[in-house]
């Protein structure tokens, strides 16, 4: 669904621009997964990019809010390969229950 | 059945987990609050609670009421500007179902709500307006989220009232309100909004009142993290000495006690609240003719009587690492976001001036839970904090749990006490820029 190169893009974007606010480790713990596993991985996108950062939505480019995502799948267990996620891309109706919970 | 003071102390001395057993048996089995008599200059306290917001306030007046001397310090005085307890106000709500412990954090609020009514009804003056407005609360999405649908779970698991509105219905009861694209909306006719600041000057007020002694002081860092505590030091010297001692100390605990919640509790994010000026003679932005509101990212609500400071609104924040120091007024580069969700909702504000801003610091646990526990290294010395956001909201029954734990009327197995624990997990350091 994504590859390590655009997970690794995430995790410096997440220190940038989300660090001010955020520890990773809220992003991967049992109050995120409460609030999530009801969710898909364009669910999260869409309220990423809507919402955050918090005093300027939508600031970053759909590409670099599709970054921060793969690296908080990484986050939650979820398995990188070959193909980078993409904004419109078919993983994003994939559940966000974590494959190790 | 009163506690006897000598007997309390004594049992504190004596009793290796802080708890005196004859003491506890003893307040375990009353049923019925006392006064305590009040502190006198050179007594020692029964309990000396250190921070005087929503958790010490609450708690100083509960333990009290329980019978044993109380002193409350604060290192600027209760509710001072500074405070994350301070500022105007505070939403009171149970919509809690993006919450872990949301079942639980509702049935507080929902017990709260009564409870800030009840002071008002007892401790309210002639002069003054009310501290707790019920307004209302109406919740608007684009669709259905898992927010919306826990929330109405707990609800109906409560029997709470509530209605599920169209956004068509929103705008016939409130045409003040715009609902663009919104598909989903909840309204909880009971929620409200409290005078945080009126709300703790008359909680201490009436703890004064009732015998209790309020100092005014800034507590020395403690020595060593071991042994129980026989007296905290303010920086002028003097010792202010206690049988136990209960740390509320909002976004300073984590530099008080830097190993235990340096990493358990973070406190770097201020919430931007903002005072938005109602147009001249205008009367749909108060109270009671709009209620409170919570958008994606944003609540807020309408302005109150008798000041009218304006209509509230909540948005991101900034970040800010000492609560000594933090910049606690919102610069004008931030401006622009509650413009434009005025803008969206309530566009007849979207232009107005901006009364006053206030920026506070977030105390968010890494359990997403409040903490209220004993210190694991000294057994008579508490810890209560980690609000979370919503602990103000339920300042009245939060004092009370922290009273019953600290004086062994709650036992250290009932389930909420174990929920309270200070958490094992930390935020992790290794990932996403963590700065100690």
């Amino acid at each position: 669904m994504f590859t390590q190169a655009q997970s690794d893009r995430g995790r410096q974007l997440f220190r940038d621009e989300c660090s001010e606010c955020h520890y990773s480790s809220e992003m991967r713990d049992n109050a995120f997964q409460y609030e999530w596993e009801r969710r898909t991985v364009g669910d999260l996108l869409d309220h990423v990019s809507g919402s955050m950062p918090d005093d300027d939505p939508g600031s970053l480019t759909p590409q670099q809010y599709v970054d921060v995502i793969a690296y908080i799948l990484g986050l939650n267990g979820f398995p990188t390969g070959t193909v980078e996620l993409a904004p419109d891309a078919p993983g994003l109706a994939t559940p966000l229950k974590s494959p190790g919970s | 059945m009163a506690i006897h003071r000598r007997d309390f102390l004594k049992g504190v001395a004596t009793a290796g987990a802080g708890i005196a057993m004859g003491t506890v048996d003893e307040l375990a089995a009353q049923d019925r609050p006392t006064r305590a008599p009040a502190v006198r200059a050179g007594q020692v306290a029964d309990v000396v609670v250190v921070g005087g917001g929503a958790f010490g306030a609450w708690a100083a007046l509960y333990l009290q009421r329980l019978g044993v001397r109380v002193t409350l310090i604060d290192q600027h005085g209760p509710a001072n500007s500074r405070a994350t307890s301070g500022g105007e106000t505070r939403g009171v709500r149970t919509s809690y179902g993006d919450r872990p412990h949301g079942l639980q954090w509702a049935g507080w609020a929902t017990e709260s709500i009564q409870r800030w009514k009840a002071w008002d009804a007892e401790h309210r003056t002639d002069l003054l307006p009310p501290l707790y407005f019920t307004t209302g609360d109406v919740i608007m999405r684009e669709e259905m989220e898992p927010f919306i649908e826990r929330t109405m779970e707990n609800w109906d698991a409560m029997g709470r009232p509530y209605e599920v509105l169209t956004a068509d219905e929103v705008r016939y009861r409130w045409p003040a309100i715009h609902t663009p694209d919104i598909e989903v909306v909840l309204y909880e006719p009971d929620a409200g909004v409290v005078r945080a600041r009126r709300a703790i000057e008359s909680v201490v007020e009436v703890f004064k009142r009732e015998g209790g002694q309020v100092r005014i002081g800034r507590v020395q860092p403690l020595e060593g993290m071991s042994g129980d505590l026989g007296a905290v030091v303010l920086e002028d010297g003097t010792r202010v000495e206690g049988g136990r001692f209960v740390f509320a100390l909002g976004p300073w605990l984590p530099g008080y006690f830097p190993d235990l919640l340096g990493k358990r509790i973070r406190i770097r994010t201020l919430g931007h609240v903002y005072y938005i000026a109602t147009p001249p003679g205008d009367m749909r932005f108060q109270v009671p003719n709009i209620p409170s509101y919570n958008v994606p990212g944003v609540t807020g609500w309408p302005a109150l009587p008798q000041d009218f400071r304006g209509f509230r609104i909540r948005t991101g924040g900034h970040r800010g690492d000492d609560p000594d120091t933090s910049v606690r007024w919102i610069d004008a580069e931030h401006h622009d976001r509650p413009r434009e969700v005025l803008g969206e909702f309530f566009p007849a504000l979207a232009e107005q001036p901006i009364n006053e801003t206030r920026a506070c610091h977030y105390c968010g646990s890494v359990s997403r839970n409040f903490i209220i526990d004993r210190h694991p290294e000294r057994s008579n010395l508490w810890i209560a904090g980690g609000g979370n956001a919503e602990a103000f909201k339920q300042g009245p029954v939060l004092g009370e749990f922290v009273a019953d734990r600290v004086l062994g009327r709650v036992a250290d197995d009932d389930e909420l006490a174990q929920s309270f624990r200070i958490p094992e997990e930390e935020f992790e350091e290794d990932e996403g820029g963590f700065e100690p």
